[in-house]
């Protein structure tokens, strides 16, 4: 091998050598580390009660059956969410009554927490155009969504919340009245509750009508009235009532008027929380 | 090669090499300082080619003292030597093209004479003479001309010439010379070589530093999709990827040089015309014709003339080109209320089952909202339209150039150009110093953006040159000599021209948690403007001393910037969905307030647009020795070093908050230094071997450093955001903008009195940062084969020493590990400082290579001439964005584990596979007829991309939608959720189209259990075929030719013939899954379990199926679907 035969050998082995060695390295990510486990379910859960006219409403939690179908006035127990941190509810009607467009809703679910759904209004209700001719509200049922803290009440007692969730009714006010044992004696009112108002005011002043308020546990009869104020004549005429009902010691309870007056199909639907 | 089997030892044949490279360097310093003598070794500039050779006796005997005259016969110019002791000549630096006719003299012996059709720019041409003695007869052949383009002593590094005679066959849409420049094997995509950003090319003018060098695009004018100068004017273009010769300096991907055309004795000249327009376009993809609305209409028009010629016959010269061209693009190929590939546009604008039209999507909506007056709100603002419209490009070009042969051994050339050029361009999809909208702003199936959101970006530039070519001391010496300045003036308008309107940028995500639509003006649009101001001194000295060529030269660049870059000035509003927005500008709320407000004011009393003004420079030293004094082998051996210098004083301020604070590990910033100054050197070793000495077969190659530069931009970033100028107001998400609602004034939440900067972010660059340099080797064989046909095999392969990448000091550690994945998990306080919102901090890093390997067969001489290569490139780096915005750099840059410490991933420009060849013919015939046909071909991947989240599942809220995905290998491995309210799908049924989809992808399918590789997702191949025919009719009166040429152009003749052809397509959605929150959420710490993600549908609601989406457009290159035919009508007389 000549001189000039061994300088370009030489040079041409080392570019060689610099290309092939290092070159063509792979990229450099770190080892995943999945894990395979089902997901967190049992910390936030959902209770769904039919507060409409709507027929046979069937629950879907992420487009999954869940719970039973539920005739106005029925609600499901707690449904734990498939995951938490957003999950989506969806209501179907049995033979669409709901019309073309199932009910759903998406939300942000937090950790550890309960909630209900409430399925509101008629199924006629009108879509709501805008001026411009787009339609702004699909109209029919719609959701109602709250908080329920389960937090045991105290001994002796039992929590109750009152929602108004009869469409064409006016603000009405409710009396609890018990009626045994005789030890107890104290009257609830909630006054001015207007229809899907969960709370009034902010700030410090806020008023959380998802709130519970302990009541002495007993059989109460339920009165509500079609009145911003509960009135003070006993022989006022509620619009819907429930007599005998146990509030329970321990126990947590939501009371809602539904319905329609115009139908007379109002009622007053109790959900029991544990 | 033997060594090659044995590289299964690496450090052992590692070891015997260096061993060996040590005695080659022992070798070659030897060598320098060896007597001169034997064969004479040459060097040429960068605007002219050499001609060199030996003159013997018939025996082959040396011939010292004979003449030789060289005349440039169009031109007349002459040049004059006498040979060497060796009986050896060189011209060094000879004007480009041709014929030359040399004459060869020499007392006793008979005159010769001999014509060289063309001396190319940057390849030497040979022409050895053997002379008879007075009276002999000749008995045998004289050895004929040589002419090297490929093999040639000169040749070591790879590269690609381009000659007038291509421009004028080849086909070129859009009479762009990177149509090209794409022939260059090595070439990518967007004017990339090697699989390198092409902000890291050194494009040059006849020699002259013509870049924009700040940086916001690789060529000048190229924000205004403009050339710098126009085809006409060109007479040859080199790409440079490895040049061992240390005058190349100033990049790390390619050295493009232009050189422009020069007059000549004959007048010469030529007027032209070239139209297209969507009448002269395919309609159809994949069988579908396309509606009316989908193919909506453009135009091109491109007309000028050039004329050349003497204004002293053999002494002046002159040349000019003007060009102007005037173009439309369609605004919206993906328009509301239609479906792409089937699938509704802007998700859900038309649901199956719903007779109205979403809410959610309707644009008319939004718009009509905007537009009324008095309906809730006090303010009217027009959006503009989201239908299409016309988007205008503009551009002027002209050129002037003298040439003045002073004598025989000067000749000048001033050369002045100038570029006016605008374009409308669609609003940027970036976020500036937080992270942009999901899915970016501009049109796609997703995305509409409205009209006013447009900007119209002005690009100027006017440039003078002068360049002077002397030898001396009878062709020993030559010395080169250029001076230079470019100006720079860049602005940017409102869409459709005008000031920019005061109203804030607002993005509304849609129901596929896409950025549904923009509106209001581009974020980065007002006040934006960037003077740059470039002189350059070079000169070159060459001395040709026997075997050795001595070069000692040095390149100047001064550069002074005014940028003012005011970024989110007018804020940034992001809702969650048309109903949020028009709820929130009419009765906000904390359940409609937007869900991301920010915007960035002066800080600076009296100046709400402050500017970065700053000075630097690079000087470039370099000696080198060319040696020929080995049989058949050429060296070169040379050393440059580039020494950028910023300048300390001027534009620079301190700010003491800064400067008090500590970030991470104790690390202190100062923004008001840059950094200091380094020299920064380049060795290179170049070889050229002719093995046989009858040039069938030539070894080159060598090794060497690059040194390049940054685009100014990144240095400039740390002027413009340094605390002092800006203040930021960031509010990330609904809760914190519960009380502050939108507002149409964009001083809304802007104090009323300035007051010194209290949150802001800063750019700096580290204090030892250096410019970035590649160490580059490459070796090419060449081979010539039978019929002309020159076959070659060419690796390279680059690696990084200083490349550059973005960290922010600011950043808190992390709090955790995403449970389920491994990744560091962010908490909810991500600032170390809380005043600063982010400190990027510029670095070096000497991770990323680059390694190509290509194979070639061309022909380039004779009536039918073509090339065919193949590449293959790798291509691997820690940050492949080429944004101008450090905190662009930074935040969408997709990565896993560490957004501060990157890891290799695939460069932007990869492209693993490339074939590209061009084959052309040409015959007269019947005396007045000729017809040129032409093709290129080229094959590649179109692209490469990442699979990403949407969102920032990590908690680093401020570089969303670049967290790479892991591909779970079941449905345990991932948490999925519906995307919406009206998602009807279950979990099962979700997974199974994510699973679908993941098993018809076929790089995700091959990563299951593994993340995804940032750029390792390949859009598919594509088959590209462009033809052009020429016909010539022409005319002969005396010397001149005047001919009337007509051509037709065809882009993507494939899809043409079958419209299922030549498709190109986009990623259907590269943020494949959307982070919705976490398996057990917790406001105080951030975060715990798993990440929980939606898959979303395609807009109709079906599932997602293909990786791709065809695209339809026409008009964006050369790369498109359809099938394009241009027109064009030309006037040559010469």
């Amino acid at each position: 091998m000549n001189k000039s035969m061994k300088l370009v050998a030489a040079l041409a082995a080392v570019a060689l050598v610099a290309a092939t060695v290092t070159s063509c390295k792979k990229t450099e990510y770190p080892d995943p580390s999945p894990t395979t486990a089902g997901p967190n379910t049992a910390s936030s859960r959902v209770l769904v009660a039919n507060a409409s006219n709507a027929a046979g409403i069937s629950i879907l939690l992420e487009n999954t059956a869940a719970g039973s179908t539920l005739t106005p006035g029925q609600n499901t127990g707690y449904l734990p969410f498939p995951l938490v941190s957003s999950a989506q509810v969806r209501v179907k009607g049995a033979g669409g009554t709901l019309g073309t467009n199932d009910l759903s809703t998406k939300f942000a679910v937090a950790a550890g927490t309960n909630y209900t759904i409430f399925v509101t209004d008629s199924i006629a209700r009108p879509k709501v155009t805008n001026a411009l001719g787009t339609v702004t509200d699909a109209g029919g049922v719609r959701f109602l969504q709250v908080t329920d803290n389960l937090a045991a009440p105290a001994a002796g007692n039992a929590h109750v919340r009152f929602f108004h969730l009869a469409a064409d009714g006016p603000p009405v006010s409710v009396r609890l009245q018990p009626t045994a044992p005789a030890s107890v004696t104290t009257t609830t009112l909630i006054q001015n509750r207007a229809y899907r108002v969960t709370s009034v005011g902010s700030g410090t002043a806020l008023v959380n009508y998802a709130s519970f308020t302990p009541v002495p546990a007993a059989t109460y009869n339920v009165q509500v009235f079609a009145s911003a104020t509960v009135p003070t004549s006993a022989t006022a005429v509620p619009v819907a009532s429930v007599s005998g009902l146990p509030l329970a010691d321990g126990k947590i309870y939501t009371i809602y008027a539904r319905g329609l007056i115009r139908d007379r199909t109002l009622g007053a639907g109790v959900i029991q929380h544990n | 090669m033997k060594h090659v089997t044995e590289s299964n030892k690496p450090n052992k044949f590692m070891y015997k090499n260096l061993l060996q490279l040590r005695a080659t360097l022992v070798l070659l310093g030897g060598m320098l300082i060896a007597a001169f003598g034997g064969q004479q070794a040459m060097a040429q500039g960068v605007t002219t080619s050499s001609i060199s050779g030996a003159v013997t006796d018939d025996k082959g005997g040396q011939l010292p003292g004979a003449t030789v005259i060289a005349i440039h016969t169009p031109s007349g110019t002459k040049y004059g030597i006498t040979t060497n002791t060796a009986g050896r000549y060189t011209f060094p630096a000879v004007r480009i093209g041709g014929p030359y006719e040399i004459t060869v003299t020499f007392v006793g012996f008979q005159e010769q004479k001999r014509t060289i059709q063309s001396a190319d720019l940057g390849v030497p041409t040979a022409a050895n003479f053997k002379l008879l003695e007075e009276g002999k007869q000749l008995t045998e052949v004289v050895i004929s001309t040589q002419r090297g383009s490929i093999i040639d002593a000169e040749r070591a590094g790879a590269s690609t010439n381009f000659k007038r005679e291509s421009f004028e066959r080849l086909p070129t849409l859009n009479r762009s010379f990177q149509d090209f420049s794409v022939l260059t094997p090595q070439a990518g995509p967007g004017f990339s070589f090697g699989g390198r950003s092409n902000l890291y090319n050194n494009f040059s003018i006849d020699g002259a530093t013509s870049n924009n060098v700040f940086g916001l695009s690789a060529l000048p004018g190229g924000q205004s999709n403009a050339q710098p100068v126009s085809v006409d004017a060109i007479q040859e273009i080199s790409v440079q990827l490895s040049p061992y010769d240390v005058s190349q300096g100033a990049f790390t991907g390619a050295g493009v040089n232009a050189v422009t055309r020069s007059g000549t004795n004959q007048i010469q000249g030529s007027a032209y015309y070239y139209t297209k327009n969507d009448g002269l376009a395919g309609k159809s993809i994949a069988g579908v014709e396309l509606p009316a609305l989908q193919r909506p209409s453009f135009t091109y028009n491109n007309f000028g003339a050039r004329v050349g010629g003497a204004i002293i016959k053999n002494k002046l010269f002159f040349f000019g080109n003007f060009e102007r061209e005037v173009a439309t693009s369609p605004s919206v190929l993906y328009p509301f209320g239609q479906s792409t590939n089937g699938i509704a546009n802007q998700a859900g604008s038309s649901l199956p089952g719903q007779s109205t039209v979403n809410p959610e999507t309707d644009l008319e909506r939004l718009r009509t909202f905007l537009v009324t007056p008095n309906n809730g709100k006090s303010w009217t603002f027009d959006p503009g339209t989201y239908n299409n419209f016309d988007v205008p490009q503009q551009s002027t070009k002209f050129l002037a150039k003298i040439d003045w042969n002073i004598n025989d051994n000067n000749k000048l050339t001033i050369r002045y150009n100038q570029l006016n050029a605008f374009r409308d361009v669609n609003p940027s999809g970036s976020g500036g110093f937080l992270a942009g909208p999901t899915g970016g702003r501009s049109n796609n199936n997703n995305t509409l953006p409205f009209s006013n959101s447009y900007y119209r970006i002005l690009n100027n530039l006017y440039s003078v040159f002068g360049e002077l070519n002397s030898s001396f001391g009878n062709g020993k010496f030559a010395n080169n000599l250029q001076v230079g300045y470019n100006i720079f003036r860049d602005t940017r308008q409102q869409g459709g021209g005008g000031t920019v309107t005061s109203f804030p940028t607002v993005d509304i995500t849609g129901p596929n948690g896409q950025n549904l639509t923009s509106f209001g003006p581009d974020p980065f649009t007002p006040n934006n403007r960037l003077d740059q101001d470039v002189i350059q001194i070079n000169d070159k000295f060459d001395a040709f001393l026997g075997a050795h060529t001595f070069t000692l030269g040095t390149a100047n660049e001064f550069y002074k910037f005014y940028n003012v870059f005011t970024q989110v000035v007018n804020g940034i509003y992001q809702f969650n969905s048309i109903s949020d927005f028009i709820n929130n500008a009419t009765a906000p709320t904390a359940a409609n307030a937007p869900s991301r407000f920010y915007q960035q004011y002066s800080a600076i009393s009296g100046d709400p647009a402050p500017a970065a003004n700053f000075k630097a420079s690079q000087l470039g030293f370099y000696a080198q020795d060319a040696y020929s004094g080995i049989k058949n082998l050429r060296l070169t051996l040379g050393l440059r070093v580039d020494v950028p210098i910023y300048s300390q004083k001027s534009g620079l301020f301190p700010n003491p908050t800064v400067e008090g604070l500590r970030f991470g590990d104790s690390e202190q910033l100062f923004v008001d230094r840059l950094p200091k100054t380094t020299p920064l050197f380049s060795p290179r070793l170049g070889f050229n071997y002719d093995v046989f000495g009858n040039r069938s077969l030539q070894i080159r190659g060598g090794v060497g450093i690059f040194t390049g530069r940054v685009p100014f931009v990144w240095i400039s970033n740390q002027l413009s955001n340094n605390g002092v100028f800006f203040n930021t107001i960031n509010r990330s998400t609904q809760a914190a903008n519960a009380t502050t609602a939108f507002s149409p004034n964009i001083n809304q939440y802007v104090p009323s009195t300035v007051t010194a900067a209290s949150s802001f972010a800063i750019n700096v660059t580290a204090p030892n940062f250096k410019f970035p340099q590649v160490f580059r080797t490459n070796v090419g064989v060449d081979y010539t084969l039978p019929g002309g046909f020159v076959a070659t095999g060419e690796l390279i392969y680059t690696k990084d020493i200083n490349a550059v990448y973005i960290r922010d000091a600011n950043l808190a550690a992390p709090v955790g590990t995403l449970a389920g994945d491994g990744r560091p998990l962010y908490g909810t306080n991500l600032l170390i400082n809380s005043t600063v919102t982010q400190a990027l901090v510029q670095e070096n890093t000497n991770k990323g290579y680059a390694f190509s390997l290509t194979g070639q067969i061309q022909k380039t001489t004779g009536r039918y001439n073509g090339s065919l290569a193949y590449t293959y490139t790798d291509s691997k780096d820690l940050n492949s964005q080429s944004g101008s915005t450090a905190g662009g750099l930074l935040t969408s840059n997709p990565y896993v584990n560490n957004i501060n410490a990157p890891t290799l991933g695939y460069a932007g420009n990869w492209f693993p596979h490339r074939v590209v060849g061009y084959v052309g013919y040409r015959f007269d015939y019947a005396k007045i007829f000729a017809t040129t046909l032409s093709l290129i071909y080229e094959g590649r991947n179109q692209g490469n991309f990442s699979y990403t989240y949407g969102g920032a599942p990590t908690g680093l809220v401020t570089a969303a939608n670049t967290n790479l995905i892991y591909v779970p290998r079941s449905q345990s491995e991932i948490l999925l959720t519906t995307t919406n309210a009206t998602d009807t799908r279950s979990t099962q049924q979700i997974w199974d189209q994510l699973n679908t989809y993941i098993d018809q992808d076929k790089y995700l399918s091959s990563r299951r259990g593994q993340y995804a590789e940032r750029g390792a997702a390949l859009l598919p191949w594509v088959n590209f075929l462009n033809f052009r025919l020429l016909q010539d009719f022409y005319v002969k009166t005396g010397n001149s030719r005047n001919t009337i040429q007509v051509s037709v152009e065809m882009f993507n003749v494939l899809n043409f013939l079958k419209s299922d052809w030549g498709i190109v397509k986009s990623p259907a959605r590269t943020n494949i899954l959307n982070f919705v929150g976490y398996e057990t959420p917790n406001t105080a710490t951030g975060t715990t379990g798993r990440p929980i993600y939606s898959f979303a549908t395609n807009g109709d609601g079906s599932a997602l199926a293909s990786s791709y989406i065809n695209n339809q457009g026409v008009f964006n290159g050369t790369t498109t679907s359809r099938w394009q035919l241009q027109l064009g009508l030309r006037y040559i007389f010469n």
